[in-house]
């Protein structure tokens, strides 16, 4: 065996093990550990509430020249004297993801979510079908007896739309999540890439 | 003599354990393993599919063209900003296959295109692409002038019907093409592909 070739198995096995490290490191893409914050009325019990950084300050939408009657947007026009038209900007959105426990013996409903950071929120659902995302808003959401729901990237989300302020990672806020049963939750949220 | 040719004979077996044991352990599905042939973890595009090429404003208002990438590995994703769940998700996943690709990352070009052009003007793509990573570029145009990239890509999208307070979302196709420095189209990434996964498909694509 060449001492050439002993070299190149080194490196091969540095490089494997760095690809071990690597691996171990980055593990749990889409499978937040519930180190966000935690918060329980009577038998529901919401955990690891998080959400990405985002600033609340972006540059306005556009609005193109020559149309001040109406937007065109493809398959609709959007009025003149509507919110955006009018050039209001709803700005920035960002996602609140959890998990909701129901260690009670009925069925509760989260019914609305309302957090100081944002100038409203929606709860919705986020769908994939042959490839094409799509996202719905929900009314309400089931958490059957003894079961749990989970929000996650790619299906159920807490939206907080036109941020108020912005969210650094390690920041913390309060999300009120309202049940059919156990009324108000506040849920404290955590601001972290993943 | 004889002494450091066995050395050199030790070291070579210890090396080969190592790669045996990191082999056994990829193919025990345990670790992902970046030099897996040519075998991709996205859905292959036909030998020879030329991507087509475009050409867009970033911010400032700055022409951009697929070309001027033309020897980086191109990741285009179609998506827009006032997307909360998918687009994000799907940013934070190329950002962290980017950053685990160490100095390989500077042949790498994140591209976020609009479905939503009303909205998303360069500078605020720009603004919220960079969230994510510095090196990541959004690009606007015309409707007519998305609408034809994205149909050259086999893109969908559809902007929905505006609720009461005039917010609205846009479907559309969530995946990402990755395009090799000859540009080529390459690999369709479909949503939920894991930045190990990326970063996998990345280095086959820069090799």
């Amino acid at each position: 065996m060449s001492l050439r070739f002993a070299r190149t198995l080194l490196v091969a096995s540095g490089i494997i093990a760095i690809i071990f490290i690597v691996a171990a490191c980055g593990s749990g893409d889409a499978s937040p550990t519930a180190s966000g914050g935690s918060a329980s009325t009577g038998d529901i019990v919401v955990t690891g509430a998080w959400t990405r950084p985002m600033t609340a300050s972006m540059p306005g939408m556009s609005m193109p020249s020559g149309s001040p009657g109406s937007m065109d947007m493809g398959h609709m026009t959007m009025p003149s004297g509507s919110p955006m038209a009018m050039g209001m900007d709803m700005s920035v959105t960002d996602a609140v993801y959890f998990t909701i426990k129901n260690n009670g013996k009925t069925a509760d409903q989260l019914l609305s979510a309302a957090a100081d950071v944002a100038g409203s929120t929606e709860m919705h659902q986020s769908t994939l079908a042959n490839g094409i995302s799509s996202m719905k808003p929900v009314s309400e959401v089931d958490v059957p007896a003894g079961g749990s729901v989970s929000f996650d990237p790619g299906n159920y989300h807490v939206m907080l739309v036109g941020l108020h302020r912005d969210l650094n990672v390690g920041d913390r806020f309060d999300l009120t999540l309202t049940f059919k049963q156990a009324g108000a939750v506040k849920v404290s949220v955590e601001v972290r890439p993943n | 003599m004889h002494w450091q040719r066995r050395t050199t004979l030790m070291i070579g077996i210890a090396a080969l354990l190592v790669v045996l044991a990191g082999g056994s352990a990829w193919a025990a599905g345990l670790v992902p393993f970046a030099n897996r042939d040519t075998a991709v973890h996205g859905t292959a595009y036909d030998a020879n599919t030329v991507a087509p090429d475009f050409k867009l404003e970033a911010a400032g208002n700055k022409p951009v063209s697929l070309s001027d990438y033309h020897g980086d590995v191109v990741l285009l994703y179609f998506g827009y900003t006032y997307c909360p769940d998918i687009c994000p998700t799907t940013l934070a996943t190329l950002a962290r296959a980017r950053e685990a690709l160490g100095s390989k990352a500077n042949k790498v070009q994140v591209i976020m295109i609009t479905v939503d052009p009303q909205r998303d003007t360069p500078d605020r793509l720009n603004a919220y692409v960079q969230k994510f990573d510095p090196s990541f570029i959004g690009l606007s145009g015309s409707l007519d002038q998305i609408k034809q990239v994205a149909a050259g890509y086999g893109i969908y999208f559809q902007a929905q019907k505006p609720n009461a307070d005039g917010g609205y979302a846009v479907d559309h196709t969530a995946g990402v093409i990755a395009i090799d420095g000859q540009g080529k189209q390459r690999i369709l990434e479909s949503y939920g592909t894991t930045s190990e996964q990326f970063t996998s498909d990345i280095k086959t694509l820069l090799r």
